[in-house]
């Protein structure tokens, strides 16, 4: 089995770890379990999180600055938090992956703050649309797959013209 | 110290209280441990204004001029974290005068609203709290993002940014063995179940705690029904198994050894509190001793040593907080005697 983090040398490192009652399995080579942490027990229990975002932090990884606190990814990986609320914006693809461990692929579905504005409202219902629309195409049920379509015009037209 | 009175009629023979807490972070700021602590102020006194602006009854309490004790018997309340308890540079608690909403400004995010109900009633304390959060958000800009939620320092509560708990009493379960198997699981079912008190590895006087984990992909509405859902099944499991142990005379036994102690004793130490309440508590949930439940919830709680340091206006050493518990048990639960 090849190393899931580098692809490339035979893993060796087998490790199990329980997240919100799910078993994640993770098979690296020795390098890369030391790169991220695992070289010792003791180092899984003291910074689980910053070593999950470590994981991502592949070498050469970019040096981009997030404009409002200043956090490099690497100050994300070696807290184990971000510094603010952007840096899910500005580091998302670095970021995503280990978030996604946690919550799986779900995304949100409780309430929209109001000062989040008509344009998160939208994102939802557009959102929402889009899935019914996949399943109606999936169903074959082409006659309501193409009125989900006119629906999402209209709010993206709105959306244009606002 | 807010409401524990016993309510049958929510559940309280086994679930003491219900919270909720909601975390929230205002847009285009870095987290809190980014800020200095003249930033963190000012942040703190924008919270304050809004929220007694809008008519709100609250009070404001700077964490930095507070002895270390008031702090900890914050957190032994559970108004606090204990992490919030910890440090307290440009930190400040806003709640109501009974402490049944909590609002600890520059924890780990800029803002956790925490409401609490007696027994089983997470719908009324997340209604409590979001009336608070939606005072904050009229005035001020939540970080948002339409696809991770609310945003948040730890990203295992982005999403609702919504922590429901519910503390209950499991004497039964706990004493019959049968508690482990539960925890295991209720854990694979999104949800943390442990010891209400101390860290999380060790359980005081049969208290637990119940929260749910997953925040993400989840509406409020369901987060909340769910571990009542949860609860209610774990407290009709401890009540079938309660009546059972009841039968046994060895358990009634240690429930009137546990009066005639706490009756008489002139030193009760932290670690033979709790677990003599919890027999006190089970023996008059079940009508096999008179003492008032409520104040056996209270007591729980208050009677922990930083709360009896404040009591007492200062620090006392071990034997002192012992022989005060003693004195508080007696007057409150054995006033004739």
């Amino acid at each position: 089995m090849l190393c899931q983090n580098c692809q490339m040398k035979d893993a060796s490192v087998h490790l199990k770890q329980i997240i919100n009652g799910e078993a994640i399995e993770l098979h690296l080579c020795t390098d890369c379990a030391a790169a991220m942490g695992y070289s010792d027990m003791f180092g899984i229990f003291q910074a689980p999180f910053g070593r999950f975002f470590a994981a991502g932090n592949a070498p050469g990884a970019s040096e981009t600055r997030c404009p409002t606190c200043g956090f490099t990814f690497s100050d994300i990986s070696h807290s184990g938090r971000p510094g603010c609320p952007d840096c899910y914006r500005v580091f998302a693809d670095k970021l995503m992956p280990s978030v996604r461990k946690i919550h799986g692929r779900a995304v949100h579905t409780g309430k929209i703050p109001e000062s989040a504005g008509k344009a998160a409202q939208n994102e939802r219902r557009l959102r929402e649309l889009k899935a019914q629309m996949d399943a109606a195409v999936a169903a074959q049920d082409f006659e309501r797959a193409a009125f989900l379509r006119d629906s999402i015009k209209e709010i993206t037209d709105k959306e244009g013209n606002g | 110290m807010y409401l524990l009175n016993f309510m049958p009629e929510y559940h309280g023979d086994v679930i003491i209280s219900s919270s909720v807490r909601l975390s929230r972070n205002i847009d285009k700021l870095p987290f809190p441990v980014r800020l200095s602590v003249a930033e963190r102020d000012k942040l703190n006194r924008a919270v304050y204004s809004v929220l007694a602006d809008a008519g709100l009854p609250v009070k404001a309490t700077d964490m930095s001029k507070l002895y270390p004790y008031e702090a900890v018997a914050l957190a032994e309340r559970g108004v606090i974290s204990p992490e919030f308890a910890s440090s307290s540079g440009g930190r400040m608690l806003i709640s109501s005068a009974d402490e049944s909403v909590g609002i600890m400004l520059n924890e780990d995010d800029h803002i956790k609203i925490t409401a609490f109900e007696s027994g089983l009633q997470p719908e009324k304390a997340y209604a409590n709290a979001e009336k608070y959060e939606k005072t904050l958000d009229g005035k001020l800009r939540f970080a948002f993002d339409p696809e991770l939620g609310f945003l948040t320092q730890n990203p295992k509560n982005l999403g609702t940014g919504l922590k429901v708990t519910a503390v209950l009493h499991l004497p039964a379960l706990s004493g019959s063995g049968r508690i482990s198997s539960l925890i295991s699981t209720v854990s694979k079912l999104g949800m943390s179940f442990r010891g209400a008190f101390g860290d999380s590895l060790s359980v005081c006087g049969d208290m637990y705690r119940i929260s749910n984990c997953v925040t993400l992909g989840i509406d409020e509405k369901t987060a909340v029904s769910n571990l009542k859902s949860m609860a209610l099944q774990i407290a009709t499991k401890e009540h079938s198994c309660a009546e059972e142990m009841i039968k046994d005379i060895s358990v009634r036994d240690r429930i009137n050894r546990a009066m005639g102690l706490l009756s008489t004793a002139v030193l009760v130490d932290n670690d033979e509190m709790p677990e003599m309440l919890s027999l006190l508590r089970l023996g008059a949930v079940y009508g096999l001793c008179n003492a008032d439940v409520s104040v056996i919830n209270e007591l729980m709680y208050t009677l922990q040593p930083a709360n009896l340091n404040c009591l007492a206006g200062g620090r006392l050493s071990v034997r002192e907080q012992d022989e005060l518990r003693a004195k508080i048990i007696r007057k409150k639960l054995f006033p004739a005697e």
